[in-house]
């Protein structure tokens, strides 16, 4: 879920907010063992740093 | 999508192409999409299937059709009227999630504060979908 709300934060223009549900994505799916969700994760993490 | 009326019945997206095999079938797709986004009733879908002999369990049969057509936009219009209030049950998150990550491909932003309302309080909780429509979520 928190990956879904970086993403609706995201496309808010919210990208701090966006940045910190996707730390909470990014452990989840560390903790779920999910590579290619951590891919995603990852993916977004950059796009959202960019915009920074 | 691209729907093809004359000759065989198709429905193309992308490069994937597929046809309405028999002329029941292809009248249901015709239906849905010559009336969308009208969903069709069950009595009007079973007369559609099977215009003389409906099947002894057709009830069921007919529960495995598509009730209606609409693009994700239509969909999303049509849920943010009632604010996405899915029903209270078990099934409450994975939609609401699921309409969630729609917005988002979908670019609608002006539905964005609404859902981040609702799902916050869930941020903690996992939920995956799978390819056939059903899924599962956990968490606290």
């Amino acid at each position: 879920v928190s990956y879904t709300l970086g993403r609706l934060a995201a496309l808010l223009g919210e990208t701090d907010r966006a940045a910190g549900f996707m730390t909470d994505a990014a452990a989840a799916a560390t903790a779920f063992r999910a590579p290619l969700f951590a891919q995603r994760v990852a993916k977004t993490q950059l796009a959202l740093s960019d915009q920074r | 999508v691209r729907f093809e009326f004359l000759g065989q019945v198709t429905i193309t997206a992308g490069i994937r192409r597929v046809g309405a095999h028999g002329e029941q079938p292809a009248l249901v797709v015709a239906r849905l999409v010559l009336d969308r986004p009208s969903p069709l009733p069950r009595e009007e879908l079973a007369d559609l299937l099977w215009p003389t002999n409906r099947p002894v369990r057709w009830e069921g049969r007919a529960r495995r059709r598509p009730a209606c057509i609409v693009t994700p936009d239509e969909a999303i219009t049509s849920l943010a009227a009632s604010r996405f209030a899915f029903p209270p049950n078990s099934n409450w998150l994975l939609a609401t999630a699921t309409v969630g990550d729609a917005v988002v491909l979908t670019g609608r932003r002006e539905h964005a504060p609404v859902l981040l309302a609702l799902l916050e309080p869930y941020a903690d909780r996992e939920v995956a979908l799978n390819c056939f429509g059903s899924g599962a979520y956990w968490g606290r």
